[in-house]
């Protein structure tokens, strides 16, 4: 993988929001080069402005100050998104196709073209979900997949994951892990997640970039290269003692 | 057989009902014994006297209450989209629909008259105030993640109405047109007793009272309750299909 194209730019963003105290800083010059198909994943510490930052990345939320620029591609790349409360981002009276579906329903793709696209979808990730069933009677780790599904139905060039797998179990995480890195070696698309877990961090990403408290800004990046493709054993390496570590390094001296 | 746990209640009230009138507990002119009762009320369908009550009845009630939902959905759902509206407009609602509509009857018959416009105006106006209120504070409930979410897949503020805030308020809604359907009955039937009419089940009790034929007061007190009771349980049933995913 060419590592040096860079994807996204993010130069100097600052935000800041209004409270009953006055302003508060957020973000604080966050500066950092995303790279085309990497999997960067954010770590820092609650409440540092990790989402503040993600969506600003998704255009959610305009920067205070700063600016985001994709030097390959012309224009505004397309962008999916997964949230971290699947139970609260899906929408009830939806079944899981509409879900699925849903931001090509809103660009106000024929249906047709909507089915043909989640057959194609669903195929290439081998989906064990059935399309007409309720999204809440998904077991949490099938809901945030079918999350994850929307997330991708757009074609995405850049998947954005705002820690998705905060809400759910350490054995449904691991099992998606697997199926997020499968789909990530097959699209080859950049992935940026979220994250407060330092295994989950290292793990999955190739670099992880530790954010500061609040303001945040970037505080270090480390280099997470345990060779690819992974298994759930290396996690239990003694390169994956090393590397975390490192980070833990890394994070007493930001929490301080 | 826990099914049929809910007749125990009904069967008990019968009963007592019988043993009150059967030996003299209670004054037979105040309460009638239930054979007396029930069987008025199969003689009011038996000779088919009741039909036109009924249907002028229902009549009413559905006008007055379909307008209510018409006009008073779209408002709510409108008020409940702006927090400025929803603050202006608060109080107003609040105060009207804390007045008791049936203390404004006379309003009604200067406003309307003494036909069915009255009657179905005051209906109407018993119904669009709760039916704003429910409609607007359903909005207002709408979960933010779901509007975020469906901005950052490129929705338009109408499709976010359309697509996300409709129905997160269609439960809320709905509860208000069950509360209304109930309430809105109520005042069609007082309405048909003050303001007086020809045929309506409201003016069938006062009748009966003028003529002292209690059996006839409770037989249609008796269907009246049936009447709520079903359309409430087909409301409550229709609700579960509409808005299936409420609680979920």
């Amino acid at each position: 993988m060419d590592r040096k194209v860079v994807h996204i730019k993010v130069d100097k963003i600052s935000k800041s929001f209004k409270n009953d105290e006055g302003r508060i800083e957020v973000l604080k010059h966050v500066s950092l080069e995303i790279y085309k198909g990497e999997f960067l994943t954010f770590f820092g510490p609650n409440g540092c402005g990790k989402s503040t930052l993600v969506n600003i990345l998704a255009g959610i939320e305009e920067a205070g100050d700063g600016e985001i620029t994709f030097p390959e591609t012309n224009g505004k790349p397309k962008i999916g998104f997964v949230f971290q409360n699947y139970r609260d981002s899906l929408m009830p009276w939806l079944n899981v196709e509409k879900n699925i579906c849903f931001p090509l329903k809103l660009k106000g793709i024929t249906k047709s073209e909507q089915k043909e696209r989640l057959k194609t979808l669903i195929s290439e990730f081998e989906i064990n979900i059935d399309l007409k069933s309720k999204v809440y009677n998904l077991s949490g780790g099938q809901a945030q997949m079918v999350s994850i599904l929307r997330g991708l139905i757009v074609n995405p060039e850049i998947l954005i994951m705002d820690e998705p797998f905060s809400a759910l179990d350490y054995q449904t995480n691991l099992m998606l892990y697997e199926e997020l890195l499968k789909i990530w070696r097959k699209l080859k698309i950049t992935v940026i997640l979220i994250s407060h877990e330092i295994d989950e961090a290292i793990y999955l990403g190739d670099r992880v970039a530790f954010l500061s408290k609040k303001p945040a800004s970037i505080f270090k990046v480390l280099n997470s290269d345990l060779p690819r493709p992974r298994k759930l054993e290396d996690m239990g390496s003694q390169e994956f003692a090393e590397l975390k570590k490192k980070a833990l390094e890394i994070f007493r001296n930001t929490a301080t | 057989m826990k099914k049929l746990l809910f007749v125990i209640g009904p069967i008990a009230l019968l009963i007592l009902w019988w043993i009150l009138t059967k030996f003299g507990f209670a004054n037979s002119f105040l309460l009638p014994s239930p054979e007396d009762t029930f069987s008025r009320l199969f003689g009011l369908f038996s000779s088919g006297e009741v039909f036109n009550d009924i249907r002028l009845t229902f009549y009413r009630w559905s006008i007055g209450y379909l307008l209510g939902c018409v006009v008073g959905i779209p408002l709510g759902i409108l008020m409940g989209y702006s927090e400025k509206v929803y603050k202006s407009c608060e109080f107003l609602i609040e105060f009207f629909r804390s007045l008791p509509v049936t203390a404004m009857f006379p309003l009604f018959l200067l406003m309307f008259g003494i036909g069915d416009s009255s009657k179905i105006a005051m209906t109407f106006t018993a119904t669009v105030f709760i039916i704003i209120i429910n409609s607007a504070y359903g909005v207002t409930q709408t979960k933010k993640s779901r509007i975020k979410a469906a901005k950052t897949f490129g929705a338009t503020n109408f499709q976010i109405f359309t697509n996300v805030v409709f129905y997160e308020s269609l439960p809320h809604t709905l509860i208000g047109m069950r509360t209304t359907l109930s309430l809105s009955l109520i005042v069609v039937i007082v309405s048909e007793m003050f303001i007086g009419t020809q045929f309506g089940l409201g003016q069938r009790i006062y009748d009966a009272y003028t003529r002292n034929s209690v059996d006839e007061l409770y037989a249609v007190i008796v269907l009246l309750g049936i009447i709520g009771y079903f359309s409430n349980k087909l409301f409550m049933y229709m609700e579960t299909k509409i808005a299936f995913w409420t609680g979920k």
